[in-house]
């Protein structure tokens, strides 16, 4: 099979200062890189008193003394314990802590972190185990990821020891970061 | 089967210097999509000799080898053991870890990230409970969150066995990442 000549072609200038120019403008101040202004997000609670948990329940964890605080993280009150609900769309860093301490029987101790997220409110990330009577149990469980404007998130824990356990003052915390707005 | 010949074409020239341009430009070198210079912040530490605990007795824990370095933090001694001062207000993500040696007796062991974030010095993340006396317990502690420029955080640990016990030789270490600086 025969080819045929090629024939030269004229490629058109290249415009090249309009080559993948970077034009978009971000309204709301946002830096790419930094957090700066009112992207400065972070809230530190904490409990100041011990708080009695009843065999084999579920309680949120009351958090009654707070260090930071911002308007775009609100706390409102459960029962017992509260709730965090996050002002804006974004990815958040959050971390709680709660410590149950020694006494009772052998049985489960867990730490949940939960939210509605996904539409009602349910545990995302959790740690548990089998509690012994001589020993406390220490917990954190620690979460990046993305949750809209009016998500809420919140500590719950649980513990079948036999009876009432307390969870000891000072040990329980939440730690809110906005790490990045998603606009 | 015979080749017919070809005729070169001229290709004009590409002016390459104009491609791909950026048009902001950031002053202290930040790169909008990658952590670069200055802002790949990330810092490793470990040791590889034994730690003697004593009971009932918090102690910071020893990272005493530099693998990585960097300005973001700075590095003290406590006695004994390390924590690090925050030269840069940001979002990090901070893990630490230690290895409890077999103890003599059964008891609690927790490991902590301690800080003074919000106020006062708090466990912002930890994680404990009880061990035998023939298990070696290794425990992680991971916070992600805002750091302010001048707090710290360091590894603490805590056993209460009756006695001495060891953290390992190995699995010791203790890392620090930038995620995002605040300016």
């Amino acid at each position: 099979m025969a080819r045929s000549y090629l024939t030269p072609t004229a490629l058109p200038a290249n415009p090249a200062s309009t080559l993948h120019v970077a034009t978009k403008q971000y309204a709301d101040a946002l830096d790419p890189v930094n957090l700066v202004g009112a992207d400065d997000v972070f809230a530190y609670y904490y409990s100041n008193a011990a708080q009695t948990g009843a065999n084999n329940t579920d309680a949120w964890i009351s958090f009654g003394g707070s260090q930071d605080t911002n308007a775009l993280i609100t706390q409102t009150t459960a029962s017992p314990g509260h709730k965090f609900t996050l002002g804006t769309t974004g990815i958040w860093a959050v971390t709680v802590s709660a410590r149950w301490v020694s006494g009772g029987g052998t049985g489960e101790r867990y730490l949940g972190l939960w939210s509605d997220v996904s539409g009602s409110e349910d545990v995302i990330q959790a740690w548990g185990g089998v509690g012994a009577s001589g020993s406390p149990t220490t917990m954190t469980v620690s979460l990046v990821g993305k949750f809209t404007s009016g998500n809420y998130v919140t500590g719950r824990v649980y513990q079948a020891s036999g009876g009432n356990l307390d969870l000891e003052n000072g040990w329980s915390h939440i730690l809110i970061s906005l790490v990045r707005k998603l606009t | 089967m015979a080749r017919e010949s070809m005729v070169p074409v001229a290709v004009p020239a590409v002016p390459a210097s104009s491609l791909h341009t950026a048009t902001k430009s950031y002053a202290d070198g930040l790169d909008p999509v990658n952590l670069v210079g200055a802002d790949a912040g990330f810092i490793k530490s470990s040791y590889n000799v034994a730690q003697t605990i004593s009971t009932n007795s918090d102690t910071w824990v020893t990272y005493t080898t530099d693998d990585v370095t960097h300005g973001m933090a700075t590095k003290s001694a406590l006695s004994p053991g390390h924590k690090w001062t925050f030269n840069t207000t940001g979002i990090y993500t901070v893990t630490g870890q230690c290895r409890f040696a077999f103890g003599s007796a059964g008891g609690e062991r927790y490991y902590a990230l301690w800080s003074d974030q919000s106020g006062s010095d708090a466990a912002i993340s930890a994680t404990g409970y009880w061990s035998n006396a023939g298990t070696e317990y290794t425990m992680t502690a991971t916070y992600t969150g805002k750091f302010t420029a001048g707090k710290y955080v360091a590894g603490r640990v805590w056993q209460s066995s009756g006695f001495n016990c060891d953290l390992v030789t190995f699995w010791r270490w203790f890392r620090i990442a930038l995620i995002r600086k605040y300016v």
